[in-house]
């Protein structure tokens, strides 16, 4: 069993722990951070697989994890902004709205 | 903080343990799928590094890994500052556009830690990121590096709540967009010249390179530091209210 394979079968564990977080987690803030654990765990996959030998190794799943942790960052950025959004809505504003457009409207055809 | 988000408190609908343990077993079994799939699997052979290997006169570059980023596979590149910069459009607001690049805040109180760090640290980050960019060519570093550094400092200034970088005024706007810009208008001007989007020519490719990286570290720098301080500004709007005085 080389390194490479026990790095591998790590990301795999890694992935699955986010996965499992992400299913189970009630709340948002949770489930976002599963989601980052569940995309590290495939970074670490795609950097051991990337690995040849002692000195080789190939550029290419390296140059897509860099992409994907910059791509990661954004992404949890705008989830973290969105749910901050979503806990400052103003609930009796929006109580007042969901009254207002259950009343019943009078429909031309 | 946030309890409204968590589902569980707004009453589950669902049996929590028995949802909990069908998960679980769902899991394990796919972790089972997996790791028996990749011991199937013998990747020793595959992938593109021969091919990489053979071409990197071509690139400009000697750093593979940058190879690939800027040359090889630029449109992967060129997509991702894009969605880079869509976050950031869709996270800003959209307001204040006569506003100086800096703002003095109200003065907070005194951290000597924070404005020693803010001293020694912050110039000696812009000059490591500088050299990250340069070494990039040839050996491990970038402009996503240099980005992340870069954002770093603007995160310590942040920290520091004297000084506020304004992510929605004009300046950082341009700081933000010149990235895509730059890369963009290489690939059009690159059409023109070679007959393809992102084929460099072969005398000029590393100083191409260089020049779409030192302007994506730019926008990379700021996106990744605007993203920071929105959604601090997001969830304590309070702080920010009030006594803003403009410098500069």
């Amino acid at each position: 069993m080389t390194s490479e394979l026990l790095y591998m079968i790590a990301g795999l564990g890694l992935f699955s722990i986010g996965l499992s977080g992400v299913l189970i987690a009630g709340h948002v803030m949770r489930k976002i951070l599963a989601l980052n654990v569940m995309g590290v765990g495939i970074f670490m996959f795609l950097i051991a697989l990337a690995r040849k030998s002692e000195s080789v190794f190939d550029p290419v799943p390296h140059a897509m994890v860099l992409t994907g942790i910059v791509i990661a960052v954004a992404g949890t950025a705008l989830a973290l902004n969105l749910m901050v959004r979503i806990h400052n809505i103003d609930e009796t504003e929006l109580e007042r709205t969901r009254q207002e457009s259950a009343k019943p409207e009078k429909i031309e055809l | 903080m946030f309890k409204k988000l968590d589902t569980d408190y707004a009453g589950a609908a669902v049996d929590k343990n028995a949802s909990r343990l069908s998960v679980s077993i769902l899991v394990a079994g796919l972790l089972v799928l997996l790791v028996t799939a990749l011991l199937g699997y013998d990747a020793h052979d595959v992938g593109l590094e021969p091919l990489v290997t053979q071409s990197i006169e071509l690139s400009g570059v000697t750093n593979p890994v940058t190879a690939v980023l800027l040359n090889f596979r630029a449109y992967d590149t060129l997509l991702e500052i894009a969605v880079l910069l869509i976050v950031v459009i869709a996270v800003l607001p959209i307001d204040d556009r006569r506003t100086a690049f800096f703002r003095r805040v109200a003065e907070t109180k005194h951290d000597l830690v924070l404005s020693a760090l803010q001293r020694w640290i912050a110039p000696a980050l812009v000059i490591f990121a500088g050299y990250l960019l340069w070494a990039g060519a040839y050996q491990p570093g970038g402009a996503f590096q240099a980005g992340a550094l870069l954002a770093g400092a603007c995160v310590l200034l942040f920290q520091g709540g004297t000084y506020r970088i304004n992510y929605t005024s004009s300046i950082a706007r341009l700081l933000l967009v010149i990235g895509l810009i730059i890369f963009v208008a290489v690939g059009l001007a690159l059409i023109w010249v070679e007959g393809s989007l992102l084929t460099y020519p072969l005398e000029s490719s590393s100083i191409l390179i260089l020049l779409i990286e030192a302007c994506a570290t730019i926008s990379i720098a700021i996106a990744l530091a605007s993203l920071y301080s929105s959604l601090f500004d997001t969830a304590f709007p309070a702080v920010n209210m009030g006594k803003n005085e403009s410098i500069t």
